[in-house]
C-alpha cells in the first residue's frame, strides 16, 4: 500500500464502477503539474496549452494505473502508451497532432459510452 | 587545411549535425568527470563583453530531481541529473549590467546551453533544453536566493536505444537554405 493513499470513486454516476486508488504523492504531483502548466500557458505559444492537457491525461492515466486498483487497468495504461507516443507530433506535424486528438477524444468517448450502464 | 585541423573540423560539424534533443533516458547516473566536461564546455561559451554573470546549478539527488520534475511541466523523461542556468542579478549590478534591457543576458544563458549539449553529445550523454517550468516553484522546490534567476534547465542522462534512434524519417528535414536569405531579406539566392 503506498504512503498517504487518497480513495476516490472515479464515476460516482456508475454504481459498478470499483474504487480508483490514487495515491497522495500522485495527486500532489498532478495538482503541482496543473498549477505549473496553468502559469506556463500565460506567456507560452498558444498550442502548448493544448500539449499540457494531452500529457496531463496521460500522466493522470498513469497515475490511476499504478495505483493497482482501477477497473480499466490494461485499457489506461495502454492510453497513455498510446498518448505518449503522440504527443510529440506537436512539434514536428502539426496536422497529424490535431488529427490525433479527435481520434484519442473518439476513443475515450467510445470507451466511457461503453462502460456506462445503459 | 591540414589534415589535423580537418579531422577537428570534421569532429565538430559531424558533432553539430548529429546531436538531437533526448526524451529517455537509463538509471545509470553520470559520473562527476562527464559533469565535468558538460560544465567545462559552458564555461568556454561565447558571453557578451566577457562577463559572467551565469552560475550553474548541478541536481543529481533523486529527491531534488523529483521535486523540479514536479513544477517543470517542460520534463517529459527521468533524467538523472540536471543543470540550471541561473543570471546572478548582484554579479549583473557589479558588472553594471542593465537588467531589464539588456537582450544578451538571454543570448548568453543560450550560449552556455549550446555548448554544454554539443559537449554532453561528444562525449555519449543525452541532453534536453527546459524552458518550462515555474520559476518561483524552482526557486522555491530549490531554495534558490533571489539573486538567482533560474533561466534554463538542462535535462542530462545516458539515452536510451530508442532514443538514440532519434526522428529519422519524421518528415522533411528543414535545411539551411531554406532559414536563409542572401544580402535582402526575402531573397533566398545568393548571387545577383
Amino acid at each position: 500500500m503506498r504512503p498517504r493513499q487518497v480513495e476516490k470513486r472515479a464515476r460516482r454516476a456508475s454504481p459498478k464502477s470499483p474504487e480508483l486508488v490514487v495515491s497522495g504523492d500522485d495527486v500532489l504531483e498532478l495538482m503541482a503539474y496543473l498549477l505549473a502548466s496553468a502559469e506556463l500557458c500565460m506567456s507560452e505559444p498558444y498550442h502548448y496549452g493544448s500539449f499540457r492537457l494531452l500529457d496531463g491525461a496521460s500522466r493522470l492515466a498513469g497515475y490511476a494505473v499504478g495505483g493497482g486498483r482501477a477497473r480499466d487497468e490494461a485499457w489506461l495504461g495502454a492510453l497513455k502508451r498510446d498518448i505518449d507516443d503522440h504527443k510529440g507530433l506537436l512539434m514536428w506535424d502539426r496536422e497529424a497532432y490535431v488529427a490525433y486528438l479527435h481520434e484519442v477524444t473518439a476513443k475515450v468517448a467510445e470507451h466511457i459510452k461503453r462502460e456506462t450502464p445503459a | 587545411m591540414s589534415a589535423r585541423a580537418s579531422a577537428g573540423a570534421d569532429a565538430v560539424l559531424n558533432a553539430i549535425r548529429s546531436r538531437r534533443v533526448t526524451r529517455e533516458f537509463t538509471a545509470e547516473p553520470l559520473t562527476k568527470d562527464q559533469l565535468d566536461q558538460i560544465l567545462t564546455a559552458a564555461r568556454w561559451a561565447a558571453t557578451a563583453g566577457n562577463r559572467r554573470i551565469n552560475r550553474f546549478l548541478v541536481v543529481q539527488n533523486p529527491r531534488s530531481l523529483k521535486l523540479v520534475r514536479s513544477i517543470a511541466p517542460g520534463i517529459w523523461a527521468r533524467p538523472t541529473a540536471l543543470i540550471i542556468i541561473c543570471v546572478d542579478l548582484d554579479l549583473a549590478r557589479q558588472d553594471l549590467v542593465q537588467i531589464e534591457r539588456d537582450p544578451s543576458i538571454q543570448i548568453d544563458v543560450g550560449t552556455a546551453a549550446m555548448n554544454m549539449m554539443l559537449a554532453a553529445h561528444a562525449i555519449g550523454v543525452g541532453s534536453c533544453p527546459v524552458t518550462s517550468y515555474s520559476r518561483s516553484g524552482l526557486s522555491k522546490m530549490l531554495d534558490l536566493p533571489a539573486s538567482a534567476v533560474p533561466e534554463f534547465i538542462l535535462q542530462l542522462g545516458i539515452p536510451t536505444p530508442a532514443a538514440l534512434q532519434g526522428h529519422a524519417g519524421r518528415g522533411r528535414r528543414v535545411t539551411a537554405a531554406d532559414l536563409t536569405y542572401w544580402e535582402r531579406y526575402g531573397r533566398p539566392t545568393a548571387g545577383r
